[in-house]
């Protein structure tokens, strides 16, 4: 009962301290949903073909601004907060409590799924409204596939916080990997997969997850399902990052 | 048994051995300040024995725990104060302090640490609102708030204006009133003068003297300086000590303050000789402490 009482006031905590740091609540939230509604609507009578099908850009766009959202929500966000954390000795103070690393790791993960649920909410319904693209066809594939690669996300953005050599640099070294591997990925626009870039892209996990998130999501009903292949490298690199997160995560600042 | 125990504990990071072997202990309900200039090893020191770091070598026994095993047992027993405060800035002091009783089984309340750290009614107030020396309360109500039996508290009162100094000691002798035994770091002569119990000092990563601020004064056997205006010393009657000449000032050293004193006053009645400036000192701390790391 107490662990479960910790853990939820933890969570609590992650919660406060996220939305109440404009930066961090404006830059996760507000930048996917302003893409998804101005690309969205500059580009709505743009068409294009995947294999025999043919997709409007806002069927496109929709799922991969959820893709994309929640890459923010974990991936950037994690590593942002902890390096940040880490540098300012706030790591270091709660490593000195009862509080337990499980604890603390396990609140702040819990806290980024319920930021990645309020984004699928955000993206899906913003898709909807200001689109008018389809609600998922298959819900729950898409809720879980899109789950799924959250969790993977946050294991790498507690990994690449061990990589950030102190909070100055954080946002330019984050924003710098995430931002040209999106774009690459086909995040903003489809990237034929057997061009240069594409190719670049494909050994990233962006491209196989919002790939997946797209198969899922299946706006008009016609994409083929769910590739395995994209799933198993999602999980690849999700697994490379939780070991190396595990391994190499550090508490203090750098100084000496 | 002692709350701490320490033998021969070093430490080293790369080709720089931080602390050289260093043994201490600290008995229950004793403030304890380790006294040494920047970069001695205090720091080093008290890290280790809050589980921060891992030594190279010697024992360790923290409340009957070697700290750097200890888990979340030895850390509901031991409240921290680091060298830089750092606290979540967006949370109101209520909610930081609420957060952090809910690690320990026995918390005291958010009210009354605020109280013991004197800062009652920034219960609303965000943490980033807050000045640096509140931050540095609220540090510190954060270190007492589960009630432990054990604080550190590292450079405690560095950057502090001498009014919140005052009342940061006031905190700690109210700490020790209430039976905690504290260890502090500091490299301020007056502040371990005026909260330890017994201090060791500590140079270049070694224990150089210890034991309580007077007997560490009385054994470094310095005499008590006797100084007052005068242009002439020749016609000073004989003292017992030795009499130099500084600038327009005489300095007498002498072992024998109350005797010296009387030979000079008496002097000056009698011949009607004004001396003005008329100072004794005891040897302080600080020329003990410039002594012994200088060396």
């Amino acid at each position: 009962m107490h662990n479960l009482r910790k853990l939820l006031r933890q969570i609590q905590f992650e919660q406060r301290a996220f939305w109440r740091n404009p930066a961090s609540a404006v830059f996760t939230f507000v930048f996917p949903v302003i893409i998804l509604v101005v690309l969205g609507n500059v580009n709505s009578h743009a068409h294009f073909r995947v294999g025999a099908h043919s997709y409007t850009y806002d069927d496109y766009l929709a799922p991969a601004m959820s893709a994309y959202g929640i890459i923010s929500a974990t991936f950037v966000s994690l590593a942002m907060i902890l390096s940040i954390r880490r540098d300012s000795g706030v790591l270091k103070r709660f490593q000195g409590t009862p509080l337990g690393s499980t604890m603390f790791i396990v609140s702040i993960l819990i806290s980024s799924l319920i930021n990645v649920i309020i984004m699928m909410v955000l993206t899906i319904g913003l898709g909807m409204i200001s689109l008018g693209v389809h609600f998922p066809a298959n819900m729950l594939e898409t809720v879980a596939i899109m789950l799924f690669g959250a969790v993977c996300f946050a294991g790498l953005g507690v990994a690449m916080a061990a990589f950030i050599p102190n909070s100055d640099a954080a946002p330019a070294i984050v924003n710098g990997i995430f931002f040209p591997i999106a774009f690459i990925s086909g995040i903003f626009f489809p990237i034929s997969s057997t061009s240069i870039l594409g190719r670049i892209g494909n050994f990233f996990p962006i491209s196989h997850y919002s790939t997946a998130v797209f198969d899922a999501y299946n706006p008009i009903g016609t994409a083929p399902s769910v590739a395995g292949s994209d799933v198993l490298i999602l999980a690849v690199w999700g697994l490379v990052g939780i070991l190396f997160a595990i391994r190499r995560f550090k508490w203090e600042p750098s100084r000496r | 048994m002692d709350i701490i125990e320490v033998d021969s504990v070093r430490k080293s990071y790369g080709d720089i051995e931080a602390v050289a072997g260093i043994s201490l202990h600290v008995g229950e309900g004793e403030v304890v300040a380790l006294l040494g200039p920047n970069g001695a090893g205090k720091t080093t020191t008290v890290e280790i024995l809050e589980g921060y770091r891992r030594r190279d070598s010697g024992s360790v026994s923290v409340l009957g725990m070697d700290p750097w095993r200890a888990g979340s047992a030895f850390r509901s027993r031991v409240g921290l104060v680091l060298q830089e405060c750092a606290l979540p800035p967006g949370l109101t002091v209520m909610e930081l302090l609420t957060l952090y009783a809910s690690y320990y089984e026995h918390a005291r309340s958010p009210k009354e640490v605020l109280g013991l750290v004197g800062l009652e009614g920034v219960e609303g107030m965000r943490v980033r609102k807050l000045s640096g020396g509140q931050q540095r309360r609220i540090d510190l109500a954060l270190a007492l708030i589960g009630d432990p039996a054990l604080i550190f508290l590292d450079e405690p009162t560095t950057g502090f204006d001498p009014g919140a100094r005052r009342s940061a000691w006031d905190i700690v002798k109210g700490m020790q009133s209430i039976g905690k035994t504290v260890v502090l770091t500091t490299h301020y002569m007056d502040e371990a003068y005026a909260l330890a119990n017994r201090l060791y000092i500590i140079a270049k990563g070694s224990v150089v003297e210890e034991g309580t601020p007077d007997a560490i004064i009385q054994r470094s056997q310095r005499r008590t300086r006797i100084t007052f205006s005068h242009g002439d010393t020749q016609a000073l009657p004989p003292v017992d000590g030795e009499v130099q000449k500084e600038g327009g000032s005489v300095v007498v050293e002498t072992d024998a303050p109350l005797k010296a004193l009387h030979a000079i006053t008496g002097w000056a009645i009698a011949n009607t000789v004004n001396i003005e400036n008329l100072e004794v000192k005891n040897p302080s701390l600080e020329d003990v402490y410039l002594e012994l790391t200088n060396a």
